[in-house]
């Protein structure tokens, strides 16, 4: 019996839990692009998580730019190289407006400048793996609190 | 503000009885550094090795490098808002072990790179292969994640380096310089026929392991402001960055500042120097709107005919330099900026991500895909299997007989983007 109570009272936190995550996100004028695990677990009701790898998150943040988007944070941030991370975490307008010229060249330019590096087929242990996700969620959390005015959750 | 910077040429490291410079060289109490570099409940253990010029002698990976320095006059005290309080610096008198060097080494991340070479090919990309080194290498408690893992490094060699400082405050140096920058309307009616000059000092400021601070107040948080050049000998701005080890500013780096140096060797003679402003290098496209815009405004308040701008890192700062740079010209004003470049292997790719047609008078400090070979070195300090994994590097770098085949970018300070390396240009 005590079993199926810890049961309840378990699935009813975890209700609430995802019912705090609802209200804190459900009027969200943003979204992530990610391929991060780390940021799929810390931002669970904000992301679009890709199989992919960085290019791909590029490329998906291309096209939203060329329906509307707004880039919010830079697609080169940080100084791991983008052909030395596996990660990559984007944050996109989800208002669709005018092409955003800038946003356009940013993305362009960050992939032209990840295919003119050389691809460096390294077999990342886990845990060099988990240093990379730690990376690419600090330097995300670092746009969500910068987040512009016109951003909010 | 007034700085008699006061240094002491140290031409040799040795473990001693007794933490003292005598006679050029400097002589290292062991256990004491140990002590003192380990005082922190989040350091497991403390390990102290010395490297010299010349020595067969590699170091990876490097966190950062600082020089020991000591306060003997005038408020405050070297790396404040970390080892002292936050009283103003910049002036006084302040005594340097010059040729002497903290290396911090702790694989705080996987990928943790950063290579100092004191012997071979790789000596001559990275000016610490000449400073008589004292690498400080730290081990911290299992439990501790990556974040505090940083700080804990960091703060270890600043100890580190305000504990060997100490040796240097009775000794009479050998050189002494002085600088001095007047407040700004003095300043500006000082040399009225020179042209004015003010450096925009940009600073890494993206998150974990790319921070910078000023006071000991993370970059990032702040809007751009004035600071007296001064300052940064006294160690005002300190490197939390530990990516990209090619073009990020080690603390050694800005409190030796090449720039400002030579800004304050043309003071009075071809120009009326007159500050800096340091600005960040946020991830937000607001931000970097937001600090150029204040960076520019800055920079026309000063007065300034002409600034310098440099920047640190690749990429994302790109976008901030060409920014600066915009903002600044189209007041009018003349930029010069310094930079890096990583124009692949064969140097043939666009150099940055982000350009300007204004941008028109730019220094470059190399290219950071520059392909080299690094021998085997009879001594390794620190974790050499991470040459595999570090930036710069790909699988099969580290060669079976202990050479690695990499790109520059690995070696601490190859295309240092404040100029303090030995890339150089010639004309033949």
């Amino acid at each position: 019996m005590p079993i199926f109570l810890f049961l309840f009272f378990y699935f009813v936190a975890e209700l609430n839990t995802i019912e705090l995550w609802n209200d804190t996100y459900m009027s969200a004028n943003f979204h992530i692009i990610t391929n991060n695990p780390l940021v799929r677990e810390k931002y669970p009701l904000l992301i679009t998580m890709l199989d992919c790898g960085v290019e791909g998150v590029f490329l998906a943040a291309r096209d939203e730019i060329h329906l509307g988007a707004v880039a919010i944070n830079h697609p080169l941030s940080g100084s791991v190289k983008p052909n030395e991370s596996p990660y990559k975490s984007l944050v996109l307008s989800l208002r669709r407006g005018p092409l955003d010229e800038y946003s356009l060249t940013v993305i362009e330019s960050a992939i032209e400048v990840l295919r003119k590096m050389p691809v460096r087929n390294i077999d990342f242990h886990p845990r060099v793996l988990e240093d990379f996700q730690v990376i690419d969620l600090d330097l995300l959390d670092s746009a969500i609190v910068a987040l512009p005015a016109q951003y909010h959750t | 503000m007034r700085l008699e910077v006061g240094s002491i040429f140290i031409k040799d490291v040795q473990f001693g009885a007794s933490t003292e410079v005598k006679s050029g060289t400097l002589y290292v109490n062991k256990d004491e550094l140990c002590k003192v570099a380990g005082d922190d409940e989040r350091v497991k253990s403390v390990e102290v090795f010395l490297a010299r010029p010349g020595e067969s002698v590699r170091i990876i990976p490097v966190k950062d490098v600082v020089e020991p320095r000591v306060k003997v006059e005038g408020s405050g005290g070297i790396l404040p808002g970390f080892m002292t309080g936050v009283e103003q610096v910049g002036s006084g008198r302040t005594h340097v072990l010059k040729g002497a060097a903290v290396v911090t080494t702790g694989k705080i991340v996987g990928f943790q790179e950063g290579i100092i070479d004191m012997k071979g090919a790789g000596a001559e990309y990275t000016p610490f292969s000449g400073t008589q080194n004292v690498v400080v290498k730290v081990e911290p408690i299992d439990t501790l994640k990556q974040h505090e893992h940083e700080v804990v490094v960091r703060l270890a060699g600043f100890r580190a380096a305000n504990y060997l400082g100490l040796a240097g405050k009775e000794v009479t140096p050998d050189e002494v310089k002085t600088y001095e920058t007047l407040p700004l309307f003095e300043q500006s009616m000082r040399y009225t026929h020179l042209p004015k000059v003010a450096y925009v000092y940009m600073l890494q400021t993206q998150g974990l392991l790319h921070n910078t601070y000023y006071y000991g107040v993370d970059v990032k948080e702040i809007v751009p402001t004035f600071m007296y050049p001064t300052e940064a000998f006294d160690g005002a701005i300190a490197s939390g960055n530990c990516v990209s080890a090619c073009d990020k500013n080690p603390t050694y780096v800005h409190q030796n500042s090449p720039v400002i140096e030579d800004l304050y060797a043309q003071h009075g003679k071809t120009i009326n120097f007159l500050g800096c402003i340091i600005t960040n290098e946020n991830v937000t496209l607001m931000d970097k709107e937001r600090s150029s815009n204040m960076t520019a405004k800055l920079v026309r308040f000063l007065g300034a005919d002409a600034v310098i701008i440099s920047e640190e890192g690749f990429g994302n700062p790109d976008a901030d330099l060409v920014m600066n740079c915009n903002k600044i010209e189209k007041q009018g004003i003349k930029t010069v900026l310094i930079t890096d470049e990583y124009a692949g292997q064969d140097g043939a790719s666009q150099s940055l991500a982000d350009s300007t047609p204004l941008g028109d008078a730019c220094v470059t400090a190399g290219n950071a895909n520059q392909v080299v070979t690094l021998p085997k070195m009879d001594t390794v300090i620190g974790y050499p299997e991470v040459a595999n994994v570090i930036a710069g590097g790909w699988n099969g770098s580290l060669q079976p007989d202990g050479s690695i085949v990499t790109e520059i970018q690995v070696i601490t300070g190859a295309t240092n983007e404040l100029g303090y390396h030995y890339l150089t240009a010639k004309t033949v």
